[in-house]
């Protein structure tokens, strides 16, 4: 019988570390990622040497990147591997942490993402199989085609599909380490260009670089080690799905999310209306809108009206994207998913300075990659 | 590697797909590495063609590089599978949810898709 996360042994949040998303620069990747590990080692007051097992997200940073950024750390010999897993990569590296706490091969791992903006290789690419369509579609026609059936379902303005933007550009104002930190107007977020269908460019997020790294520890690690206990966070779920067969025209993200959310509710024994804070993978406008709906925070239909109403707003029933989301903290891939992590510990400590959600107990951060993959964590203050 | 997906007969565009005879699975682009439903492969696996007629279930526009603009659409085949493809005519005010498509070839390496529903 196969355990749960939860069943296992107990997996604390005792560290996190940014280094801020911005827009592909010079920096050498090494500098990024070890100003984000140096910064989780700070948080949890731990020390590289406790480190056993390290994993790093990331899609554009070629082969082996790890080693040759942690030996300026100073050598260890710790366990290291790289994880790809398209936009969820960096959460897969968090789970891949939390796993190894969990088991008890470790006491002590970190996970981190980080990339460069640069050419990615993709495999389905490569093998070529293609479509009737014969011009470049980005995948933001995807998200424009399943807002075109959305909004025509549901009778929602572009207004109520373009709140999303500005809730999330208002949050990640406050984040120093968000690469789009400016307050957006609803007129703003409505102006040319138009990158497909009603996905202006302000419901678009920014691609860029940037590092993100996590630190977990066991039970018997927050013992022996000086690490303060009245800021732990406990990871309570772990769901790591892939794509199934949907019926014809179903959005097949919604889907996958939904199954995968189900799954991470039941591992975690709590319900949509415990969530206080929520991290989700809104690259695009519409996918907040249909992931809300997906992981139940309200019925179909009505997450456009409430997210325009500030229902998911700082302060709301649950604050969704406080980070700013991809559409304001940025989305540079390998990060996106370990930064997640990262915003929810801080919100769940209370330590979100002006972004604080108050009184947040339990949040979720969830993503999707191209494949597809969905990857749903849950974390609660102790 | 672009195999063949679509080829003319008596002015009409014929999609195509392949077929699972264990499940009757049927799918687009033709691929048939093995069924995504049952995961029969081999033998269990043929080509099947599918009509090009069908119905818009989304439909979005994508600018082009040259400041140029194409409709496109995911369309629910009337056998099956549901695709993306570019509709050529109408445009989009005057497309919508739930029209009834099929492809048309100019002969040439594309096919697009048009109304035939008033
Ligand atoms: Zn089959």
């Amino acid at each position: 019988m196969s355990m749960t996360l939860k069943q296992m042994r107990p997996v604390y949040v005792i560290g996190v570390g940014l280094d801020r998303y911005q827009r592909a620069s010079e920096r050498p990747y090494v500098e990024m990622g070890l100003t984000a590990i140096r910064a989780a080692l700070a948080d949890g007051n731990i020390e590289w040497q406790d480190v056993e097992s390290f994993y790093l997200g990331t899609l554009a940073l070629g082969m082996a990147p790890a080693r040759t950024m942690i030996r300026h750390l100073g050598t260890t010999g710790v366990a290291i591997a790289q994880v790809e897993n398209a936009s969820a990569s960096g959460s897969t590296s968090f789970r891949q942490a939390c796993l190894d706490v969990a088991s008890g091969i470790t006491d002590v791992s970190m996970a981190t993402g980080i990339d460069k903006l640069g050419p990615i290789n993709s495999a389905a690419a490569q093998l070529g199989f293609d479509s009737l369509v014969r011009k470049p579609m980005a995948p933001v026609a995807q998200f424009a085609l399943l807002a075109n059936r959305y909004m025509s379902e549901y009778g929602t303005s572009l207004e109520q599909l373009a709140s999303v933007a500005v809730k999330n550009h208002r949050n990640g104002a406050m984040n120093p380490y968000a690469q789009r930190q400016k307050v957006r107007t609803l007129e703003e977020v409505l102006a040319p260009p138009y990158i497909s269908g009603p996905l202006s460019r302000l419901q678009c997020c920014p691609f860029g670089e940037g590092a993100a790294a996590v630190l977990v520890a066991s039970e018997q690690a927050v013992s022996a080690l000086p690490i303060d206990e009245t800021r732990l966070v406990r990871v309570i779920a772990s769901v790591s799905r892939s794509e199934q067969l949907y019926s014809a025209g179903e959005n097949s993200d919604s889907e996958l999310t939904g199954s995968s959310i189900k799954m991470a509710f039941e591992q975690a024994e709590i319900s949509a209306d415990q969530l206080d804070v929520v991290e989700l993978h809104d690259a695009f406008s519409i996918e907040e809108i249909l992931y809300a709906e997906a992981m139940g925070l309200c019925e179909e239909g009505q997450a456009a009206p409430l997210i325009a109403a500030g229902e998911f707003d700082i302060g709301g029933r649950c604050a969704l994207s406080p980070s700013g989301g991809l559409l304001s903290m940025g989305h540079p891939m390998g990060p996106t998913g370990t930064g997640q992590i990262a915003e929810i510990t801080r919100q769940l400590r209370g330590e979100a300075g002006t972004r604080q959600q108050p009184n947040a107990k339990i949040g979720l951060a969830h993503m999707v990659g191209v494949g597809a993959v969905c990857l749903v964590h849950v974390l609660q203050k102790v | 590697m672009a195999a063949k997906m679509f080829r003319v007969e008596d002015g009409k565009v014929i999609i195509m797909g392949t077929e699972c005879s264990q499940c009757q699975h049927r799918w687009f682009p033709p691929v048939s590495f093995g069924c995504e439903r049952c995961g029969a492969y081999g033998d269990d696996l043929h080509a099947r063609d599918l009509s090009s007629t069908g119905q818009i279930y989304a439909f979005t526009t994508v600018p082009e590089r040259d400041g140029g603009m194409y409709t496109l659409a995911q369309v629910v085949l009337d056998d099956g599978p549901a695709i993306r493809a570019i509709i050529s005519e109408p445009g989009p005010e005057k497309l919508a949810i739930g029209d009834r498509v099929e492809g048309v070839s100019d002969g040439a390496e594309q096919v697009t898709f048009r109304k035939t529903s008033p």
